[in-house]
């Protein structure tokens, strides 16, 4: 064996290593998921279940007590649905405006004004935790589905802003140069020219904008009420819900569901987030 | 009929001045080629035209309507750009209709249009096609199309062949001007090839620096260069420019040239007057002739006794160019092919007096 074919099966070694330590929890969330609480207590962490069992998972869907609340994730599941799309939709459309007008429309005093919106991205959610329930409260909003829309668009209009003018900075000034002696106007360029060019950004900025809106744990405990808290927070409270015992498989369902839809999206998408994050650095 | 009137045009960013009174008038079917070194503010000018750029001061009307404050959609013009500009998602048909499909005009007329338009330029087989799946030259004749179908009066060109492989770029070229002779167009064009713009204007605009330096036909410019930038500027090999010394004598003048390892040249030209004392002397390398067999020629550079030494020759098929130095600058000969010239050895050669220029060595104006 050459020393060159050692060191690739060292290499395969290692990877293979880190893999498994970052698909160890994984693994283990699923295998307890699917275990009955007494098989949880009898057997080791790591053992396959001998018994397939799907109820933890309908109970975790429909009848886990959150707080004193015992319909399971699925209303909570659906606020969230209800608060990430249209908060992703919003969030990236106005971005993709916002990046076009940065990139092909300069104006002055353009540069203070990307500067301020980069600045947004680094403000820490802590920060604007006390004027943002202000701010709910006198729209109206407070404790309610729109009202978390509302910030999840306002603090991701930051990224997507930089998401997309980096992407539309890359395009010639001279195509926008030509649809205005067209004829066509603003919002025409926005619409026929830059949003058909646009799809391998539009993809990183919703998947980036849905993971952290369906991941978000602070504003949603913040800023929900009793009838709109989103799936991270009920995920909190049936864990922290206990009657007696503890129920390891449900909490466990419970958690990879509330995971899945980014899973999804990522699997679905990632191919495209990744020519996404890429475009722009080849020219075409 | 002026098509385009620009009338004392000025361009500032802020305190930078870009151009400075512009003023240039030109006819329906007129050629109008601007043409400079980088950076002289023709592109800056032409977006001016188009109404891309405001406009510090002055007017600008085309077709006898002032359209000084009017966006570039209303001012009834079409542009090519450098990057041809395409529109990348959309076929090179809806590329050519886009204009057509803003504006409103019907399916059938945007038919009838793309249809005229693609034939007269050879496009048919690229019209489902995206632009980039398409060659430069294709682009570049998409590119046209999209102004064309416009019908527009007055279109603008901006440096159109300057992304072409050289081949194409002549070839192009004939194309331009053949379509400019059939639709008789009015056309502005921006290039910083002087060989384009003599080849396709009816009439040129040298810049530099913001400010126009002569205004033309291209004989005009080519022949009687308004200073000694445009001399040098236009036409190659450049135009020599010889610094010479003058002395009248006998109501004639006398033009003295420094000659490396022999005593100055001196040649009288009979038609010159009220030359200042220091001069430069500009004439174009085909405009220097082998002296034996030209006595016709007005002045030769012989006359004063010696030959030029020559210290290169450079033969070039058609033509050999022959160098030597005078008044301490080369000076570039164009002979004919089968001159008996050779390197190292002296060479008579005859100026003709009749074409050439003479400028003033401290401001470089045109002297005759």
């Amino acid at each position: 064996m050459t020393s060159n074919t050692l060191l690739r099966w060292g290499l395969y070694g290692i990877l293979i290593l880190f893999a498994a330590f970052y698909l160890m929890p994984l693994f283990v969330m699923l295998t307890t998921s699917l275990k009955s609480l007494e098989e949880i207590r009898t057997g080791s962490l790591l053992a396959l279940p001998r018994e397939l069992t799907f109820a933890p998972w309908a109970e975790a869907w429909s009848t886990a007590c959150a707080g004193t609340q015992c319909e399971g994730l699925r209303p909570f599941f659906w606020n969230s649905v209800l608060m990430a799309v249209p908060a992703v939709l919003l969030s990236t459309i106005i971005g993709a405006l916002n990046g076009y007008v940065f990139a092909q429309w300069r104006f002055r005093g353009a540069n203070l004004f990307f500067a301020a919106i980069l600045f947004g991205c680094f403000i820490p959610f802590q920060v604007v935790l006390l004027p943002m329930a202000q701010m709910l409260g006198l729209m109206g909003l407070a404790g309610t589905i729109p009202g978390l829309i509302f910030v999840h668009v306002i603090y991701g209009l930051g990224f997507t802003t930089l998401f997309f003018r980096n992407y539309y900075v890359t395009i010639p000034q001279e195509l926008v140069r030509a649809a205005k002696v067209d004829g066509a106007g603003f919002f025409r360029i926005f619409w026929s020219i830059f949003l058909p060019i646009s799809l391998p950004i539009i993809t990183v900025s919703v998947i980036w904008q849905f993971t952290q809106i369906w991941n978000d744990f602070l504003f949603g405990v913040s800023f929900s009420g009793p009838g709109s808290q989103p799936v991270t927070v009920a995920l909190n409270n049936i864990v922290n819900s206990t009657t007696g015992v503890k129920a390891y498989n449900v909490d466990m369902a419970a958690a990879i569901i509330a995971a899945l839809p980014t899973l999804l999206v990522y699997v679905v998408a990632g191919k495209y987030f990744i020519r996404g994050l890429t475009a722009g650095s080849v020219k075409g | 009929m002026p098509i385009l009137e620009i009338d004392h045009l000025q361009k500032a960013y802020g305190d930078t001045h870009i151009l400075h009174d512009i003023n240039i008038s030109i006819d329906e079917g007129d050629f109008l080629v601007l043409v400079g070194p980088s950076g002289c503010g023709k592109s800056t000018l032409l977006n001016c035209i188009a109404g891309l750029e405001p406009i510090t001061g002055g007017a600008i009307r085309i077709a006898n309507r002032d359209v000084t404050g009017v966006s570039p959609k209303d001012r009834d013009i079409a542009m090519v750009f450098q990057s041809y500009a395409l529109y990348p998602t959309m076929s090179v048909a809806k590329n050519i209709t886009f204009g057509m499909k803003v504006r409103g005009v019907d399916k059938a007329t945007q038919e009838r249009k793309l249809a005229e338009v693609s034939r007269q330029l050879q496009i048919e087989p690229l019209l489902n096609r995206k632009p980039g799946q398409l060659s430069g030259g294709q682009r570049q004749r998409v590119a046209m199309g999209r102004a064309l179908v416009r019908d527009p009066a007055l279109f603008l060109f901006d440096e159109p062949l300057s992304n072409l492989d050289a081949k194409l770029r002549v070839s192009m070229r004939t194309e331009i001007k053949k379509l400019h002779q059939d639709l008789n167009a009015s056309i502005v064009y921006v290039t910083h090839d002087q060989i384009e713009a003599m080849t396709l204007a009816t009439k040129i605009v040298v810049m530099k620096g913001g400010v126009i330096q002569q205004i033309g036909t291209p004989a005009e410019i080519y022949n009687k260069p308004a200073n000694m930038f445009v001399a040098d500027f236009m036409g190659s090999p450049a135009m020599n420019l010889i610094p010479a010394r003058v002395r009248s004598e006998a109501g004639q003048t006398r033009i003295e040239i420094e000659r490396a390892n022999a005593a100055p040249l001196v040649i009288t030209d009979p038609v010159a007057r009220n030359l200042p004392a220091e001069i430069v002397l500009g004439v174009r390398p085909e405009d220097i002739h082998e002296a034996t067999g030209n006595a016709h020629l007005p002045g030769t550079a012989q006359g004063a006794g010696g030959d030029v030494m020559i210290e290169i020759v450079e033969p070039a098929g058609a033509d050999t160019f022959a160098v030597t130095h005078l008044g301490g600058k080369p000076v570039t000969a164009r002979l004919r092919a089968e001159s008996a010239v050779q390197a190292r050895k002296p060479f008579p050669l005859a100026f003709d007096l009749s074409k050439v220029s003479y400028f003033s060595p401290t401001d470089g104006e045109r002297l005759n």
